[in-house]
């Protein structure tokens, strides 16, 4: 078994959860300044099918074209697992997506989400 | 400047948080002593705003006593210093059962916290709801 080279302190536990946490919120209450406090300028973001924008404000940019259609949604963070090797992190979180559209039909999207250390503000 | 919230803090509220849950899940009302100060309010929407810890146990035990059984999933949540304690915004899914019916409420949680002889709790909670699913007529509503 590998031996744990950086061990985390609880303040930086706390900060990494902040982070996906923050995200759900600033895609949730379509306010994309609190991104700011999520993602560095030169942040990169996979979101699978619908685009892999570079820099922070492309990621802005897509999400509110994302969220445009949506009358309501609710990103619920569930589990989480962080891992630090020295300079970065790494974290793993669950996420339960909610989305109301102005149709009948609600989605309910299950998914994970990755982030390391370098493309998050949070991370050191 | 405020000094930020320390893990600690953070631990202790994310335990008031989920204490919430399960006091309202095992419908057991002296619970929420360890979750709200004597003088708290609530703005609960539609199910009212009691005025005081006796009157928030009241007005939960109005809407969850006729229920089968309810489990409030307490997910995505922040919490930061303000000056006179703490603010935490948090997610809450609640599952209501009826007869085999199920309602489901999903909103935020907007909490205002003091620290009281050590400890945090509670000085008045908003509840504002983002959706809801299945049957209303679970807790009695036309929607």
């Amino acid at each position: 078994m590998a031996a744990l080279l950086n061990p985390l302190m609880s303040e930086d536990r706390w900060e990494i959860s902040d982070t996906p946490a923050r995200c759900a919120f600033a895609a949730d209450t379509r306010d994309m300044g609190m991104l700011d406090d999520v993602f560095v300028p030169e942040a990169t973001c996979d979101l699978g099918c619908a685009g892999e924008p570079h820099r922070r404000d492309a990621v802005k940019a897509l999400f509110l074209q994302l969220l445009e259609t949506d009358d309501a949604t609710q990103r619920s963070m569930t589990t989480s697992l962080v891992s630090a090797t020295p300079g970065r992190a790494l974290a793993r979180t669950s996420g339960h997506w909610n989305g109301n559209r102005p149709a009948p039909d609600r989605i309910e999207i299950a998914s994970g989400t990755d982030a390391s250390g370098p493309a998050t503000k949070g991370a050191r | 400047m405020a000094e930020p919230l320390t893990p600690e803090d953070r631990w202790e509220i994310s335990d008031l948080l989920a204490r919430f849950g399960f006091a309202s899940d095992l419908k057991d009302m002296s619970m929420l002593d360890e979750v709200f100060v004597s003088e708290a309010t609530g703005n609960f929407g539609p199910a009212g705003a009691p005025e005081g810890l006796d009157a928030i146990k009241a007005t939960i035990l109005l809407v969850l006593d006729p229920l089968d059984a309810t489990q409030h999933s307490i997910t995505t949540s922040l919490a930061r210093r303000t000056p006179t304690g703490a603010h935490a915004r948090t997610y809450f899914v609640a599952h209501h059962v009826l007869g085999g019916e199920v309602f489901s409420v999903a909103g935020t949680y907007e909490d205002e916290l003091t620290q009281r002889d050590g400890k945090w709790l509670l000085t008045h909670r908003t509840i504002n709801p983002t959706w809801t699913g299945g049957n209303p007529a679970v807790l009695g509503l036309e929607l």
